[in-house]
């Protein structure tokens, strides 16, 4: 077994939007994070703070102003765009806010995409049959994406995000159309991975209760981070109500 | 493999897309080769039978199909790739490289380019074909006929690979500069990035106001290269305003057009695009018909005016050495008789014929009157027969005589009267002279020689065509010359005349008939392509709108009012930019108010046309998007 070493390091990370010629919307500012390999992160925050912004960073989806952002022994800042999409799909699996499928493509075809793209569709077929019925959308596989519901989506955008067994898992709310039920069995799942490849997951997330699955919860605020906290040994129960009296103090939720 | 696979299912899918982009390649293709087949046809373009100024009005509405084929091509592309884009970019999430991606879409444009090209090819020949078919069958020009020219198709392929390399290395670069975050967002953003600004469409409006003023200025003060210049701006200002009309449109629309508007603005840059193409298009169909009925409404009145005799030609010691006796028996036996017969001595040298004024007034009841060492410069030129003329004097001519003695004469007066045919053994400019000056020049110049001009009516020059055919053949085979040299003395007549003419005409308005109907198609294709190729798009629109709440009558006029837009600016643009256009070119020949009239006839009919055509577009959109069960 590999050593906890970090994962994920990022140093005084910015990133802002041109508005206008002269006019910059800042919406990173001096990010500084450290992720284990094998942890579960989740990042919380008001909509807009930048949540969905610092993803598509760490993914390479867009590319930084200042800072850094090393993923194991790796500057992705520097990388080419090549460079990165190779990377990227051997390295990250990404679950995106809108899902970003392909209408053209049945859900299994969806799924599959990162394998075929890696041109290794021999051991694809055992991991699809486990992902699917652990995700419960064994029925769903044949259908067009325009024909299945927005959580159905939702689980065929994180089945892909795993077929390939991705070291890193970003995800971007991966349980905003879900139900308890679901949410609660997605959140058992991505903890199984984690357990079973040690993989990393850093998710974005809305809901306290799927946020208590992670051993650690970020919170920013107007591009910075307001805070860490961390699970330690205390049991799910009470790291959720952490989170609730931390968010009640902040005046979230 | 299974990449591949996966690639072939996303064509699939999109196979109506890939259909739509290949049905434009091939119009286009097609329409450029068939434009430059019929340019590069010689029994059409260097043709005895047909006026020259043939060739002109040919000339120009190819060069404009060339132009439509840059502006068009890289659209249509545009418009495919834009589907196209968000899935390579989310493939390119997913890990695709840049370099797959762009190899995808080399190999996909490569595809359906070479497909179209091809097809284009067979339908621009069948095209061509059929264009000289019917001008030799229906019209019944039969010396014209369809040849294969290597040229035409080798223009047409390299011009339509030009475009097309152009465009893919274009879009390869963008998706090389482009961000990945941005090229997910790329299908809504590249659309709307412009949003038309207030201060840009104050000063289209001015700069549109300043050239019309300055056009009218111009006009009337008659410099056309100025005139020329204020065009340029007036079109650009025209375009400018349009283009920024979004600022102020959209905000200040009444309640029922806004959806409207919001389904056009969604995709305002490639409205944009389609406006500027369909309105050149529609400009083109009204300038260039009102242009051609204008020449066709004169083109016959000139026939007559120019040939004042029924029978025209000149004789001297060589050649068409017929007499009269001979000549009326060959007229009496096609039933025609002749009913004048005048001779005209001329003088003639390789620039001048110089002719006697008091010959000219006894035989032809003129009223001239030079002095003894002047002359009357005479234009034999009709001042409306819708050509620009330049009434150049002859300022001094000196006639060598024999003994090195000289005969100096100097321009009294300019006059503007036809008095023979055109004929081609006569030089361009004709002097009227003395007859004691014309004696002398006619018994001691040795440049100067002397021929007749045999003037001729007959009593019904309507059937005189076969008459006159024999005639040229018997005095052709008399004069035993070389070709060229017949070709020069041979015999101007009424009837020649205007059989030219009349087939000239015809070959025009079947010209202008399929200039017509091919810029009017391609005005329509390229707008249908655009609402086509949004129709994903719009039903979505309609179907939260749907849910949202609205009525089936609500949902017709929303998607009729957004074609509405679509058509009519560009339509109105053309027609205005078509007639103002028309009216004063043709004004410069005396012809403005036919010119007007011409080609708002067009303009109208274009219309009705159009309006009819939305009508039936609307009707197929809405059968496509109604999401009524
Ligand atoms: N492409 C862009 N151009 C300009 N501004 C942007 C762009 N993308 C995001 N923003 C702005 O940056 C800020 C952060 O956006 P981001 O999507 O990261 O928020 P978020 O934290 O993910 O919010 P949510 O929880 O609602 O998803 C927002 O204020 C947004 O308006
Ligand atoms: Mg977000």
């Amino acid at each position: 077994m590999e050593s906890p070493a970090d994962i994920l390091k990022i140093t005084n990370l910015s990133k802002s939007y041109p508005i206008h010629k002269e006019l910059a919307l800042p919406v990173l500012q001096g990010i500084d994070l450290t992720i284990k390999a094998g942890e579960l992160t989740a990042v919380m925050g008001p909509s807009g703070c930048g949540k969905t912004t610092l993803m598509n960073l760490i993914s390479g989806v867009d590319s930084a102003d200042s800072g850094s952002i090393m993923i194991r022994d790796t500057e992705i800042t520097t990388m080419n765009k090549s460079q990165m999409a190779v990377f990227r799909r051997s390295h990250i699996g990404l679950i995106f806010q809108d899902f970003n499928l392909m209408e053209s493509l049945n859900v299994k075809d969806n799924i599959l995409l990162p394998l075929f793209l890696d041109n290794h569709s021999q051991y694809g077929e055992e991991m699809f049959q486990k992902i699917c019925k652990i995700l419960s959308i064994c029925d769903i596989t044949d259908k067009n994406i325009t024909d299945i519901s927005g959580g159905e989506k939702q689980r065929t955008a994180i089945a892909r995000a795993l077929i390939n067994h991705p070291q890193i898992i970003l995800a971007d709310e991966p349980t905003g159309n879900l139900d308890a039920k679901s949410t609660k069995d997605v959140m058992e799942y991505l903890t199984d991975i984690n357990r079973e490849f040690q993989a990393t997951l850093f998710m974005v997330t809305h809901d306290s209760y799927a946020a208590s699955y992670c051993d650690k919860v970020i919170l920013l605020k107007d591009g910075k981070v307001l805070s860490v906290l961390e699970k330690a040994q205390n049991s799910r129960k009470i790291f959720l109500e952490h989170i609730y009296e931390f968010l009640k103090q902040i005046g979230g939720e | 493999m299974e990449l591949i696979k996966i690639l072939f299912k996303m064509i699939r899918y999109h196979r109506k897309d890939y259909m739509l982009y290949l049905y434009c390649n091939i119009f286009t293709m097609a329409l450029l080769l068939a434009f430059l087949s019929v340019c590069s046809n010689h029994s059409l373009m260097h043709n005895y039978q047909v006026d020259p100024m043939i060739a002109d009005n040919i000339l120009f509405p190819s060069l404009m199909v060339c132009l439509f084929t840059l502006l068009f091509l890289p659209y249509a592309y545009e418009a495919f790739l834009k589907g196209r884009k968000q899935e390579y970019s989310v493939l390119m999430t997913l890990g695709m490289t840049e370099r797959e991606v762009i190899a995808n879409m080399f190999l996909e444009c490569f595809a359906v380019s070479s497909a179209g090209c091809i097809m284009g090819l067979v339908c621009g020949s069948g095209l061509s074909v059929l264009f000289f078919l019917f001008l030799r069958r229906i019209i019944g020009i039969t010396p014209i006929q369809w040849e294969f020219h290597a040229r035409a198709y080798l223009a047409a392929v390299g011009l339509y690979a030009l475009v097309i390399i152009l465009i893919l290395l274009l879009n390869i670069i963008r998706i090389l500069k482009a961000n990945l975050s941005e090229l997910l967002q790329a299908k809504w953003k590249e659309e709307r990035k412009q949003k038309g600004s207030k201060a840009l469409l104050f000063l289209g409006c001015a700069v549109f106001l300043v050239s019309i003023l300055s056009m009218l200025y111009v006009f009337y003060s008659g410099k056309t290269n100025f005139w020329l210049l204020s065009m340029g701006s007036f079109l650009m200002g025209t375009f400018l305003a349009i283009f920024h009309s979004d600022s102020v449109l959209y905000k200040n629309s009444s309640r029922k057009w806004k959806i409207s508007f919001g389904l056009l603005l969604q995709n305002l840059k490639s409205w944009k695009i389609v406006t500027i193409i369909s309105s050149c298009l529609f400009g083109l169909i009204v300038f260039f018909s009102g242009l051609c009925f204008t020449i066709y409404s004169y083109s016959m009145h000139n026939a007559i005016a120019y040939s004042p005799y029924d029978l025209f030609y000149v004789r001297d010691q060589n050649s068409n050495q017929m007499e009269l006796e001979e000549l009326e028996q060959i007229l009496n036996r096609h039933g025609i008789s002749l009913v004048s017969q005048t001779q005209v001595c001329v003088l003639r040298s390789g620039a001048f014929n110089i002719l006697s004024a008091d010959e000219i007034n006894e035989k032809l009841g003129k009223d001239y009157h030079p002095c003894q060492g002047s002359f009357i410069q005479l234009f034999q030129e009709d001042l409306k027969d819708g050509y620009e003329h330049e009434l150049l004097p002859v300022e001094n001519v000196t006639i060598k005589l024999g003994d090195s003695k000289k005969l100096p004469l100097a321009l009294q007066e300019q006059r503007i009267e036809i008095l023979f045919n055109p004929c081609k053994s006569l030089a361009d400019t004709t002097l009227i002279v003395n007859s004691d000056d014309f004696k002398r020049i006619a018994e001691q110049s040795e440049e100067y020689f002397l021929v007749n001009a045999i003037l001729i009516n007959l009593d019904n020059w309507k059937i005189s065509g076969p008459a006159i055919a024999e005639l040229q053949n018997c005095m052709a085979a008399s004069n035993n010359f070389s070709q060229e040299a017949q070709y020069l003395s041979s015999l101007s007549s009424k009837i020649g005349t205007y059989t030219i003419e009349k087939q000239s005409s015809e070959v025009l308005i079947f010209w202008i008939f399929f200039v017509d109907l091919m810029f009017f198609g391609a005005a329509n294709v390229t707008i249908y392509f655009k609402i086509k190729s949004e129709l994903k798009e719009d039903t979505r629109m309609i179907y939260h709108l749907y849910r949202i709440g609205i009525t089936e009558k609500e949902t017709w006029n929303i998607l009729f009012k957004k074609n509405l837009c679509y058509y009519l600016p560009s339509l109105i643009m053309g027609i205005g930019f078509g007639i103002f256009y028309c009216f004063s070119v043709n004004s410069i020949y005396h012809y403005g108010l036919m010119g007007f009239i011409c080609a708002g006839l067009t303009a109208a009919a274009a219309v009705l046309l159009q309006f009819f055509l939305i009508f039936v577009i609307t009707r197929y959109e809405y059968s496509e998007v109604n999401p009524f069960p």
